[in-house]
């Protein structure tokens, strides 16, 4: 676990798409996940809940994002489930952005 | 030699989300016949792979030392040899890509070899201590006819460690091996023992793993004639962050054989992990087959997370008898109920309760010093979570 | 037991019902799956927009999503040549009458309108190639505000209880079978009940499939509203053809605060038949699920009826057999997922394999974190008959909490010769005592059935243990 309020740069602001999704690793190897929704950019653990999936590589849309291998879809927010299979949170980290910096930091927010 | 399927075995959940099985032993010796597992693969998705140190994705590099010391009693030999020993990698195919890897890259062996008949007044010891680094190794047990023999593993220290225990017990012959990873906690140790047993051998297997930050055994039994017996008896004390791994896999391919699995685990802490998977197949046109698995988890704190499988696959209806059970939970309430009721403390009688539960299995062990010790070393992890 | 093979058993897995009606509507239907046959298929039924937004998503989902490579072999599958969507009839019929006559002569043969006139069902709803072309509901349960209609008509006249709950516990993307049937499902069965509202028989609903080589992709829907409880009793015959036939449901339950819902399901479908259905119940604060799932029929099924607890005190329970004979795989099982404190569920298979059939158990159990005083168990059984048939248990069990109690068991027992002796010395032939010992063994189960269900499986299992040649 990180100490508190450690900000680190994982990425820059135009590698993440727009309603996509960037899949990073920190030098820790803490995968995330960076996401854009409605101009809003989101950081989750990049693993889904229910099965080892990248979240990364699902599909974005309206505050969410859907595991591509077995369809649970989560909120950007909270990192909660919205629908089943997954029934657990997937951990949430806050995220500024400096001039065309991502950074995130690597306290959980939701844990 | 068959190769393993190369088609990517994501696990697809969903009609399932339910695992598959399909139990069969198949595998290789070449590392490069197994894809680099991402986690999603039946024999995988349990095992945390970050914590693996490399073993999965070919950057370990063997560099690692081990102080080894064996105690070989009369009628007992033992050798060290190079990768062109004809003995080694005679008891069955590595089973994944963790395994293969340690095939791929030991240097040198050990084998241990009871002479027929021979009954060695006392067990044949060998004390492994890991110092550091990353070591692959193979070890063959060989047990002539009839012979009658106790052989201890005991596996200390710290490192990175992968390999395979080799074992024919052969006609007639009793072996007991008794494999204990008492690793420090940061030490990482996937291995796999294969065993062929005999006509009318028994093969006794005892593993107790108390320590590593991530363990992983798989015991594999194969039979070579009628009368064949194994009995698997597992103990694991899982503590903080620790993940603990057995999977067995019995293949009674051979008519009129006999398998018993009882596997027992305590967990204790933050993020521990016990994983016991209890494969057992009774082959096409066999008879007479009696097995039975059991795996219970004593989950003594919040926190800990027990996964638990039996599989059994049947192609047969001539079964004399087959079955498993798996219970997990707490603290039995009406033992503790029980003893509290007779005056005993609840912190005495919690402590009581572990202890039998333990005992049980450790009383299995056929060397009293060692049965002392072992249990010893038990309430010193038991001190340490409560 | 000797390895003297039954010749009485013969019959298990043989197929009473395969007849096949003349092929009047399925003639016309294109084979395939593309965009352009999902779109007509949205179009024809004239949906929402979101409705075929959904289809053609989940149609991208299925393209990508791998084949299961667990389970059973589904490698003969030819999803090019599968009919995806037919028509039976331009509208649907509101009366026995008005159904075509091949219609009525295959319901005969079910015996539906003696179900009906006997007022042993409260309302059937017969799916007849992919749409329901027959429906009644008995006039108090309208009254009562309970739906009971297809889920076509029922997208049309609820389209704000779709929106909510369509793909909700079962999302497109969940398997590739769940995908495919969100992207062409057409017909099954909506139910609403009501708060508090008790649906005292049960609704029931017949399935047939009548097209060579036809996907039947139904898709049900259920809502059982707070304190309310419904029993839903689902059957399924199919006529034998040459080729496969892929039967590809999505059934999804939402029970509600203290509700209560049963869903009943004897599967007989003719032995070319793939039937791999996804089936999943979500049980909110103090409700009850429970699946009573019979899989005699089949090519193969794969089938794992879930119930997810989700609200504290809710309790999931599974009733299930199979039987598998020559040429089947019954790969059956259920799961249950405690997500919530003091939630309880319970899970009984039985299973019976012959003739060189693979009867396989797979199941699992898991407790999430939080769900403290969760309680699970699961017993399987299974019974083998003769030397040559597959019977296996892949039970997986998954505890989080450490205040919870999980217990598996799983036993594997012969026919044993003493049991067959006993009983033929009482004057049974062997076939008789054979089927009397299986009836005995699935009894537990048949208990469960309403009354006429009860009656069905007694009858196959008899015409099974029989050797009768369908």
């Amino acid at each position: 676990m990180s100490e508190s309020g450690r900000w680190v740069k994982v990425a820059e602001l135009k590698e993440i798409p727009e309603e996509g999704a960037l899949g990073v690793e920190t030098d820790d190897e803490t995968p995330i996940a960076l996401i854009r929704s409605e101009g809003e950019v989101y950081a989750v653990r990049d693993v889904c809940s229910h099965a080892e999936v990248r979240l990364s590589e699902g599909e974005v849309e309206d505050g969410t994002i859907e595991c591509w291998l077995h369809g649970s879809c989560f909120d950007l927010g909270s990192g909660a489930p919205i629908n089943p299979p997954a029934t657990q949170p997937v951990p949430t980290y806050d995220v500024k952005i400096e001039g065309d910096d991502v950074l995130v930091s690597l306290d959980e927010k939701n844990s | 030699m068959t190769s393993p399927s190369t088609e990517p075995k994501a696990h697809s959940h969903g009609l399932g989300e339910i695992p598959f099985s399909k139990l069969a032993t198949h595998g290789s010796f070449d590392v490069n016949d197994f894809p680099v597992p991402n986690g999603r693969e039946e024999e995988w998705r349990f095992t945390p792979l970050r914590r693996l140190k490399g073993l999965h994705n070919g950057k370990a590099v063997a560099d690692g030392t081990d102080k080894v010391e064996v105690d070989a009693p009369e009628g007992v030999t033992v050798e060290t040899v190079g990768r062109d020993d004809e003995r080694l990698g005679t008891a069955g195919f590595p089973a994944d890509r963790v395994t293969a890897q340690a095939y791929s890259s030991f240097e040198q062996a050990t084998v241990v070899t009871v002479a027929q008949g021979a009954v060695p007044e006392r067990p044949v010891t060998i004390d492994r201590e890991a110092r550091g680094g990353t070591r692959f190794d193979q070890f063959v047990i060989e047990v002539k006819p009839l012979a009658e023999v106790v052989v201890v593993l005991n596996q200390t220290g710290t490192g990175v460690r992968a390999g395979s225990v080799d074992v024919h017990v052969g006609e007639g012959a009793r072996l007991t091996l008794i494999s204990l990873q008492d690793w420090d906690n940061d030490a990482v140790d996937v291995s796999q023992h294969n065993a062929q047993v005999a006509k009318d051998a028994t093969f006794k297997s005892i593993v107790i793993t108390l320590g590593g930050d991530l363990v992983r055994l798989s015991p594999k039994v194969a039979y070579k004639g009628r009368g064949a017996n194994a009995e698997l008896h597992g103990l694991y004390f899982t503590g903080d962050g620790q993940h603990h791994e057995h999977r067995s896999l019995i293949d009674h391919n051979v008519s009129n054989t006999r398998s018993r699995v009882e596997y027992k685990g305590a967990l204790s802490g933050k993020g521990a992990h016990g994983v016991w998977i209890g494969d057992v197949i009774i082959g096409e046109g066999t008879t007479g087959t009696d097995s039975y698995e059991h795996n219970r988890n004593l989950q003594l704190t919040d926190d800990t997370r027990v996964d638990s499988v039996p599989n059994l696959e049947i192609f047969t209806g001539e079964v004399e008898g087959a079955g498993h059970a798996s219970a997990s939970g707490r603290l039995d309430d009406i033992h503790l109920f029980y003893l509290r009721s007779r005056g005993i403390p609840e912190d005495e009688a919690r402590r009581l309760v572990i202890r039998g539960y333990f005992l049980e299995l450790v009383g299995r062990i056929p060397v009293e010093g060692l049965r002392e010790e072992i249990m010893a070393k038990v309430e010193r992890k038991l001190a340490e979570h409560e | 037991m000797t390895s003297i093979a039954h010749p009485e058993l013969e019959g298990i897995g043989t197929y009473e019902y395969g007849w096949s009606d003349s092929d009047v509507a399925g003639a016309s239907a294109r084979r395939g799956i593309n965009e352009e046959v999902v779109r007509d298929i949205s179009a024809k039924k004239d949906e929402p927009e979101w409705m075929t937004k959904l289809r053609l998503k989940s149609l991208r989902l299925f393209d990508k999503k791998p084949m299961p490579d667990w389970g059973a072999d589904l490698s003969r599958i030819d999803f090019d040549n599968i009919k995806y969507f037919v028509r039976s009839t331009e509208k649907q019929a509101t009366s026995w009458e008005e159904l075509p006559e091949d219609i009525k002569n295959t319901y005969d043969k079910l015996g539906i309108p003696e179900a009906e006139k006997q007022r042993l069902v409260s309302g059937v709803a017969a799916q007849y190639e992919s749409e329901v072309v027959y429906h009644q509901i008995r006039e108090d349960l309208e009254e009562q505000g309970v739906i009971f209609m297809d889920t076509d008509t029922a997208l049309k006249e609820h389209p704000e209880i779709f929106e909510e709950y369509f793909g909700s516990v079962i999302p497109p993307g969940d398997n590739k079978f769940a995908a495919l049937n969100t992207s062409v499902w057409s017909g099954g069965s909506f139910i609403y009940v009501p708060k508090n509202v008790h649906v005292e028989i049960p609704l029931q609903a017949y399935f047939r499939i009548n097209t060579e080589n036809m996907g039947q992709f139904e898709r049900t829907l259920i809502i059982v509203d707070e304190g309310a409880y419904v029993h839903y009793v689902e059957g399924c015959t199919a006529p034998i053809y040459k080729s496969d036939s892929l039967h590809s449901a999505v059934v999804e339950i939402i029970v509600k605060k203290n509700a209560r819902c049963r869903y009943t399901t004897i599967q007989n479908w003719s032995n070319n038949v793939f039937n791999l259905v996804t089936k999943r119940a979500v049980a909110e604060e103090g409700a009850t699920m429970e699946w009573i799932d019979g899989n005699i029929g089949s090519q193969v099924t794969m089938k794992y009826p879930a119930v997810y607890l989700m609200g504290e005190h809710a309790k999931g329970e599974t009733l299930s057999i199979a039987f598998a004979g020559e040429g089947q795989h019954q790969d059956t099982g259920s799961k249950m997922v405690h997500c919530a404190p003091n939630t309880s569920s319970n899970i009984i298979s039985k299973s019976v394999a012959r003739g060189g059939g693979r009867a396989s158990y797979r199941g699992l159990v898991q407790v999430q974190e939080g769900a403290d005083h969760a309680k699970s168990s699961v017993k399987c059984d299974a019974l083998l008959i003769d030397t040559i048939s597959r019977s296996d248990t892949y039970p997986y069990n998954d505890l989080r909490e450490d205040d919870a109690e999980l217990a598996h068991e799983a036993t594997v027992s012969k026919v044993s010769e003493d049991q067959l002796f006993y009983l033929m010395s009482r004057g049974m032939d062997e076939d008789e005592a054979m089927a009397m010992i299986v009836r005995g063994f699935v009894e537990p189960i048949a208990r469960e059935l309403p009354m006429e269900y009860a009656l069905e499986l007694n009858r196959l299992i008899e015409l099974q243990m029989e050797g009768a040649v369908g």
